[in-house]
């Protein structure tokens, strides 16, 4: 998944200078160390977590309108081109995908069964046929039943060329080689209904056949790609505006960069659905304030935003405040999947000694203070992040978090690398740039800072040839297995001319074997091998530098109950959440 | 401000060329004292205490900006060092008021843990160079061109008065947003990042591509109500070349006006500078900037006023004692303004 941006532009707050001067700021922040949560995650096929109604939430009541502070509009609300988390949790209460995940803020995920009964049906053992059967019941906001076929047209679209914003982790597997939607390109302007491998032997059963095995299919078929579309309904493009309900709630309108509003969808029956609760009646997205007001507002809480919670990150400025009573319950926060790294383009540096060097040098510390200090994340040693299944801390180069000068002069033994240090050029992005131009100027390399625009940042570090030898980058998994994380990150096989997710280039060819070989394993032993592949690629070529693991800070109302953070999509999960009367 | 005791002497008119003899400022005083206008403007923009302490005020300060390398030194940091260490699990600076202490006198800043007094006195000195310059970039270019149009008069007064036009209409910040960012790029490589010296002198080159209107529109008129005069038909008839009359005959009498655009134009320069560090074409990172340092701090305005604080009032002052001076000069070059 690609990074949320965190933003923070200026804004003009026009509060009165408060006398913050009588008290001294402490160290420590809030105290509070944030415990770093490894996730749990596993899918489940207990019938008891396969069935509706979801599990009551103690105290919660039906009823009421929440309200979410969003800074700026989704991009895309049509299932099959929501790649971002805020969208995907947003769209899980218009529409089903075949899983879902479960979830009731103890760190426990599990993967079940959303629309199909349970989370797919690995046919032959060998993981290359798998079968879904839909649940009875679940109708679309006209009454209609959801089928099979609707399921399969909504991936049949998601090859289309102009809805390709979504993730293709099904689409590629039925079309392993080259790009996915080379020989298959969606059901418009005559293009066959169905995509290879996909079939629908009645209304309620759809079957997937691959070229090759794919154990962690139940995971891929979470994502929105795998919702239910009737052909009747689609409007292409326009889709996006006016998703066609099979979940709890239904679009009542949407004006774009304004708000978007979802009512109940009455044909929606809470014992078809093992996931949503949807206790308020009303959901309210709203678009345009920026994220300082929006986090100043929740902290004052005033009557009108008691109902409101918000999925951006409480900016730096604000943090401070929001420790006193009455703000800090109200403050959910955690772990992402998200890690940060500093990518070192391997094409350039090639010298392992000075790679390393810089694993010694960065002053992860610093990076954070900018952003928050433990409210953005917490300092990092491995490419993946704590809450991927299986994950186990290890530190290669046990640099102080500041940094080990002894052992990066010892490296570089009296080198001065020149490196040139691509960063956003948003306010905080350079402002981490210049903590680290001076860092690793101080460490012994001479550093060019050159700024991108935000909205191309990862356009140009992400072309092959990019001029840049070291850039910061986040990357988040799209499902709790390293199997989204270091083959789309560190195989060298998947380099392309533009748009690269592997950007420090590495190209090993024993990289790519072991991915191989980790991949063809079952589901359940992947986690180890994925864990042990990041050690190595770390140990013996140190294409990054480890960051921070990202994490999330977010505030909702004082009338906001069962608030908690999903695990899956790092920000607060609405299935639960319910408005307090 | 007015000088009531010493009202200006009626109906003066500012001929250089024909300096009469003034009366004395106050009745009854038994000699009668030969001034110059120049002296006059003077004596009376001595006696003026707004326009002192606007002076000392600016004095100050450019002493300060001067003297930053100084205070580094004296100190033992640089402006772009980081107390990282200094700063707490949030971010924030540690002690009372922003972590001002012995070491850091007015602080640092949170999320950075730079010096704020460093980061300002460097900053101040970046600031006050671009509007400097600037205006004075502008000046030249505006007495020049409006001498030239005021003069020639015909086509070439008409094609400059459509070229003002133009120039007031074009929108600064567009063309500041498109330029600065492809001459960077057209200049340096793609791993070579621009020079501190190159983004100034890009935005010095800016201000004074957009700002020399004003001045030329003046100078123009003055040039055009002066041109017809006695002296400088004097000047003419006694055989003196166009280059004698522009810069001896004509010149001398419009620099009063001229030296107030510039007075008013540096704190206009010290706003629009602070403007541009807001959208990223101003003076960026490393280099320390008063503009862009407001910029950052106004987050921070709740949650650790001292940071918002010290860069505000500096801003505040500068362009509250340049505005004051402005005003005082202009009052007392030209008497007939006073209230």
């Amino acid at each position: 998944m690609r990074t949320r941006t965190r933003t923070l532009t200026g804004v003009l707050a026009v509060a009165a200078l408060v006398a913050a001067g009588c008290s001294p700021t402490t160290d420590g922040g809030d105290g509070a160390d944030q415990q770093t949560k490894t996730q749990s995650g596993s899918i489940s096929y207990r019938a008891a977590d396969n069935q509706g109604p979801a599990k009551p939430v103690d105290g919660a009541a039906r009823g009421g309108t929440l309200t979410v502070m969003q800074p700026t509009d989704f991009e895309h609300l049509d299932p099959a081109r929501n790649y971002v988390n805020t969208q995907q949790v947003t769209g899980g209460q218009l529409y089903r995908a075949l899983n879902g995940y479960k979830e009731d803020g103890s760190g426990k995920l599990l993967l079940v069964g959303d629309l199909a009964t349970n989370p797919g049906k690995d046919v032959n053992g060998d993981c290359k046929v798998w079968e879904f059967t839909l649940r009875d019941g679940v109708k679309y906001e006209d009454g209609s039943a959801v089928t099979s076929k609707d399921v399969v047209h909504g991936i049949a679209r998601s090859f289309a060329p102009a809805l390709n914003e979504g993730p293709h982790y099904i689409q590629q597997w039925l079309y392993p080689g080259g790009t996915y939607n080379a020989s298959y390109q969606g059901p418009y302007d005559g293009g066959r209904p169905t995509p290879d491998g996909v079939e629908t032997p009645d209304d309620r059963t759809i079957r997937f056949t691959f070229p090759q095995p794919h154990c962690d299919l139940p995971y891929a078929a979470a994502l929105p790609t795998s919702a239910p579309v009737p052909a009747a309904k689609d409007t292409r493009a326009n889709y996006d505006l006016r998703p066609f309900s099979s979940g709890p709630y239904r679009v009542k309108s949407y004006q774009r960069d304004v708000a978007l509003e979802l009512e109940r969808n009455p044909h929606w029956d809470a014992a078809t659905d093992p996931i949503r609760n949807a206790y308020p009646d009303a959901i309210r997205v709203t678009f345009g304030l920026e994220q300082a007001q929006i986090s100043e507002r929740l902290v004052a809480d005033g009557p009108a935003d008691q109902t409101a919670l918000s999925w951006a990150d409480v900016p730096p400025s604000v943090l401070p405040r929001t420790t006193g009573s009455g703000v800090a319950d109200r403050v959910v926060k955690g772990p992402t999947q998200y890690t940060w790294v500093l990518s070192i383009n391997t094409q350039r540096v090639t010298d392992l000694a000075v790679r390393r060097a810089l694993n010694y040098a960065v002053d992860k510390d610093a990076l954070l203070k900018v952003l928050g200090g433990q409210a953005a994340g917490s300092p990092a040693t491995t490419l993946m992040s704590p809450t991927t299944a299986g994950f186990q801390k290890y530190d290669l180069f046990n640099a102080p978090v500041t940094g080990d000068r002894a052992k990066v002069a010892e490296l570089l033994a009296g080198r001065r690398p020149k490196l040139v240090l691509a960063h956003s050029s948003l306010e905080l992005r350079t402002q981490q740039a210049e903590a680290l131009r001076k860092n690793l100027t101080d460490m012994g390399f001479d550093i060019v800072m050159k700024p991108i625009d935000n909205s191309s940042y990862y356009d140009e570090i992400g072309r092959k040839n990019n001029p840049y030898d070291i850039y910061l980058s986040g990357w988040g998994s799209d499902f709790p297995s390293g199997s989204t994380i270091i083959p789309p990150v560190y195989d060298g096989r998947e380099i392309v001319a533009e748009g690269n997710q592997n950007l420090s280039y590495l190209n090993e060819p024993s990289i790519g074997a072991e991915i191989d070989r980790v991949r063809s394993r079952p589901a359940a032993e992947q986690d180890a091998g994925w864990m042990a592949l990041d050690r190595t690629i770390m140990q013996e070529y140190a294409p990054v530098v480890p960051c921070y693991y990202d994490a999330t800070y977010e505030l909702h109302g004082s009338k906001v109950g069962n608030a908690f953070l999903s695990d899956a999509f790092g920000i607060i999960s609405l299935n639960g959440i319910h408005v307090k009367q | 401000m007015s000088d009531l005791s010493h009202p200006p002497p009626v109906a003066t008119t500012v001929d250089p060329a024909a300096p009469e003899p003034v009366a004395g400022t106050v009745a009854g005083h038994p000699e009668i004292v030969g001034r110059s206008p120049n002296q006059l403007a003077w004596l009376r923009l001595k006696r003026d205490r707004t326009a002192r302490a606007s002076a000392v005020t600016l004095a100050v300060a450019a002493v300060v900006a001067l003297g930053a390398p100084l205070l580094g030194h004296l100190t033992g940091i640089d402006p772009t060092d980081k107390f990282v260490d200094r700063l707490n699990d949030f971010g924030m600076p540690i002690g009372y008021a922003g972590g001002i202490n012995t070491d850091h006198w007015l602080g640092l800043e949170p999320g950075s843990g730079r010096d704020i007094a460093l980061q300002l006195v460097y900053g101040l000195r970046t600031s006050l160079f671009v509007a400097f310059a600037s205006a004075l970039l502008a000046s030249v270019i505006g007495v020049a061109v409006g001498v030239l149009a005021g003069w020639a008069r015909g086509w070439l007064d008409s094609v400059v008065n459509w070229l003002v036009d133009l120039t007031l209409a074009f929108p600064f910040l567009i063309f500041a947003l498109a330029v600065i960012p492809i001459l960077q790029d057209r200049f340096y490589s793609d791993r070579e990042s621009p020079s501190p010296a190159f983004r100034v002198a890009l935005i010095v080159a800016t201000f004074g591509l957009f700002s020399w209107t004003y001045t030329a529109r003046l100078v123009r008129g003055q040039v055009i109500s002066l041109r017809e005069r006695e002296f400088v038909e004097a000047a003419r008839a006694a055989g003196a070349g166009t280059g004698h009359i522009l810069l001896r005959q004509l010149l001398p009498n419009i620099w009063a006006p001229i030296l107030v655009t510039v007075s008013l134009m540096v704190p206009q320069f010290i706003a629009i500078e602070a403007a541009l560090a807001f959208v990223n074409i101003g003076v960026t990172e490393p280099t320390p900037d008063l503009g862009r340092m407001i910029f950052n701090s106004i987050g921070y305005v709740a949650s650790d006023p001292w940071y918002t604080l010290f860069p505000g009032l500096t801003i505040f002052l500068l362009v509250l004692a340049f505005n004051l001076l402005g005003d005082a000069l202009r009052d007392s070059l030209d008497p007939r303004s006073t209230r």
